[in-house]
């Protein structure tokens, strides 16, 4: 670390120095030294990020410190409404269904992925390409249509009823989305559904990178599946599952979409999860300040989630 | 707030009539002599085909009596519209006259914002007080300057009327050996017939969280003191929800929840595809709003009926959720408020009455002579008795900015028996008491 600041340091202090010695580098500089000229190029990009990212961000923090019912004028509140947000039990629920979320969204996903990736570099499948593909589909479909099929499909008279009352399962039988303790978990199901296509298309491009040669001497020396998969597969995909999990952990926090066309926060509120909290608090029940310092503080967390994923494999992998 | 009634369903319809809407703008242009005046009218309802096409009628109407005026609509579906007035009539350049929902988070926060133009004025001068009656145009437009509702200054009449009433199957009515329930025992009398002959008494879904208000106030109007409920929706002085009838309310909901007067499995079913099942002949009841009744008509015909839940004490006439359908506004920033007044006197007229009634829809002005038969009919004489007896009573949402949130969750949880019909009523009242006594 300490060398990395040194070295990045030498340039800048030489070019303090003297202006005319920078300026006559400007024209010989090799390929690759930065350049005043690259913000020119970054410049178009920058004022559209800044106009549509940027300033919205700037506008939900500003909005977040003031109570505004979204029609009169805003009134400042200060810290008010991330007071509500830490300590109003509604919306801290809503935080604690979102981290249920990622257990279905982030964790079994990969692991489904895991063993799907394991298997395949055990074995050459035929057809592989188009069993990726099917198994990948859940992913292309669009969250809302995907959220009204599977309504149906848990409904009373719905086809996983169905199919356990022909299974003389009649007592598990019950309204999926309407039960209090089946809900979350049942929209959660949905969401592995939709993400492990992801995880697995991810972590099987990463295994067959893997040089079989690797395989080939951990049989060598005698290792069993279990053993290759740790010895050689999961080290193989570090970066992948770094990428998988912040993708997926990402997805669990935000998601709104299956919330929003299944349950509508029902039964009661054991599914209303952040963003929709925010929705229904900036558009139906007047408190616009309360949902901007929802979508901040989810931000916060969002970033703060990757942050500790992406580091904490990149010192595994040092 | 009476959300989503078909509210998603009519976004596909709003598309087409935005895109048709955008067609007559340029032809309207393309025609345009200069002395050509323009009035923008929007409405909520796109999706209701019967409701526009009679709106559209009436906007010809009114451009041949007024030459030079063209009508040009926009529609939107209720949910569009609802969240979008606020920015749009805040902005510049609003149109002449728009729907607005009717109630404290709608109505009641653009009048305390100052956006709406109080109608007293042409009221009086058009004498708007014999075609609607005090208790209509209070549920429909008084608000106060600090956004009250129910009393206060005129900003919203409607042309229409809605009320939540009883559909009923005449054929398995019929079947049971059962008339028309007059008393609220027979009502439940006819739920325990019906479950004992293996029907499902009422066809009830509740996974999109608004429909058991309907149940829960249906019944409460049926217990509670007369009055009681309208004053408590509008917040007046001195009401509460933690009162005998809300509580008794609460309880008969649950027993009929306990007993499976409902719907097996309404806790994870869509309402959309509750009434689909009662318009192919399950069930014997359905409680849902007027809004409903040209499906009714076309499914069943003559099959079908409306009745208002009859009250739990003899004597009292039967009241009922009922409100005109949105009401017309005049946003302050309206550039043309004459001719759009002139625009909402005609649109709520008797001649126009006559028009909605013809296009099969209720219309607010009540109408004298023969109604025609079924369904359609059912519902006007509801209508028109509600009109007579003074009973409507508006949507209980209505009450707070957040009374939607609270009151769809705490029902779905007293159904499930997560909480009490005490801790129900309890929770209403913490929502209803922060926000009128603060």
């Amino acid at each position: 670390m300490t060398q990395a600041t040194a070295s990045a340091d030498a340039p800048l202090a030489s070019g303090r120095s003297s202006t005319w010695v920078r300026l006559s580098r400007r024209t010989e500089a090799p390929p690759g030294e930065p350049r005043r000229i690259g913000y020119v190029y970054i410049l178009p990009a920058l004022l559209v990020y800044g106009a549509f990212v940027l300033v919205p961000f700037a506008h939900t923090a500003w909005l977040s410190l003031h109570e505004w019912d979204g029609v009169t004028s805003p009134t400042w509140a200060g810290l008010e409404n991330y007071r509500s947000v830490l300590t109003d039990p509604h919306v801290r629920a809503t935080f604690g269904h979102a981290l249920v979320l990622i257990v279905f969204y982030s964790l079994l996903p990969l692991v489904l992925g895991l063993v799907l990736a394991a298997s395949l570099s055990r074995m050459r499948v035929r057809g592989l390409t188009f069993f990726r593909a099917v198994l990948f589909l859940p992913q292309v479909v669009s969250l809302v249509a995907v959220g009204i099929v599977w309504k149906w499909i848990l409904g009373p008279e719905g086809s996983l009823n169905q199919a356990l009352r022909g299974l003389g399962l009649e007592s598990a039988a019950r309204p999926w989305l309407g039960d209090f303790g089946w809900a979350l978990p049942s929209i959660g199901l949905v969401g592995t559904w939709v993400m492990y296509g992801l995880a697995m298309v991810l972590l099987v491009a990463g295994v067959q990178k893997i040089p079989s040669s690797l395989y080939d001497a951990a049989r060598v020396d005698g290792a069993g599946p279990v053993r290759e998969f740790f010895a050689v597969t999961l080290p193989g995909v570090r970066n992948e599952v770094v990428v998988v999990l912040v993708l997926t952990t990402t997805t669990a926090l935000r998601s709104f979409d299956l919330v929003y066309v299944m349950t509508q926060g029902g039964p009661g509120t054991t599914t209303e999860v952040p963003s929709y909290r925010l929705y229904t608090a900036a558009f139906q029940t007047g408190q616009a300040g309360l949902g901007a310092a929802i979508g901040i503080t989810l931000a916060i967390v969002i970033f703060a989630l990757a942050f500790a994923i992406t580091r904490i494999g990149e010192r595994r992998a040092a | 707030m009476n959300v989503p009634r078909t509210a998603r369903a009519r976004i596909a319809a709003a598309l087409a009539l935005a895109s048709l809407a955008a067609v007559g703008t340029l032809a309207a242009l393309a025609g345009a002599a200069s002395q050509q005046t323009t009035l923008v009218v929007q409405d909520g309802e796109a999706g209701n085909d019967a409701r526009i096409a009679a709106f559209k009628q009436l906007d010809r109407l009114f451009e041949k009596a007024h030459p030079g005026v063209t009508v040009r609509r926009i529609s939107k579906s209720f949910g569009d519209l609802i969240k979008t007035d606020a920015l749009q009539l805040s902005g510049a350049n609003p149109p002449d006259v728009s729907h607005v929902n009717q109630g404290l988070p709608d109505m009641g926060q653009l009048v305390k914002a100052g956006l709406l133009t109080p109608l007293d004025g042409y009221a009086k001068r058009w004498n708007w007080g014999a075609r609607q009656s005090a208790a209509l145009l209070a549920l429909d437009g008084r608000v106060t300057r600090e956004g009250k509702i129910g009393r206060g200054a005129l900003y919203g009449i409607s042309s229409t009327g809605d009320l939540v009433g009883v559909f009923y199957n005449k054929a398995k009515l019929a079947k049971l050996g059962l008339g028309v329930p007059k008393t609220f025992a027979q009502f439940e009398q006819a739920l325990a017939k019906a479950q004992a002959a293996g029907e499902t008494p009422i066809m009830f879904g509740n996974l999109d969280k608004w429909p058991a208000i309907h149940e829960y106030q249906t019944i409460l109007l049926a217990l509670a003191p007369r009055g009681q409920v309208a004053r408590t929706v509008f917040g007046l002085e001195g009401t509460r929800w933690t009162t005998p009838a809300a509580l008794q309310a609460a309880r008969k909901l649950k027993e009929w929840a306990d007993k499976g007067y409902f719907t097996d499995g309404f806790a994870g079913l869509g309402i959309d595809d509750a009434i689909n099942r009662f318009l192919k002949g399950e069930g014997v009841f359905t409680i849902t709003g007027t809004w409903r009744t040209g499906d009714v008509a076309k499914a069943l015909g003559a099959k079908a009926g409306l009745f208002l839940m009859p009250s739990a004490v003899r004597g009292r006439p039967a009241a009922a959720i009922a409100s005109g359908g949105l009401a017309w506004a005049i946003p302050a920033k309206a550039k043309n408020k004459e001719l759009a007044a002139q625009y909402i006197d005609f649109v709520t007229s008797e001649r126009a009455a006559r028009v909605i009634q013809a296009a099969g829809d209720v219309p607010a002005y009540v109408l004298r002579g023969k109604l025609p038969a079924g369904v359609r009919g059912d519902a006007l004489a509801a209508w028109a008795q509600l009109n007579k007896t003074g009973s409507m009573v508006g949507y209980m949402d209505w009450a707070t900015p957040t009374f939607y949130d609270t009151l769809t969750a705490a029902l779905q949880e007293v159904l499930a028996g997560k909480v009490t019909p005490e801790g129900f009523v309890k929770k209403l009242d913490v929502d209803f008491l922060k926000y009128h006594r603060q």
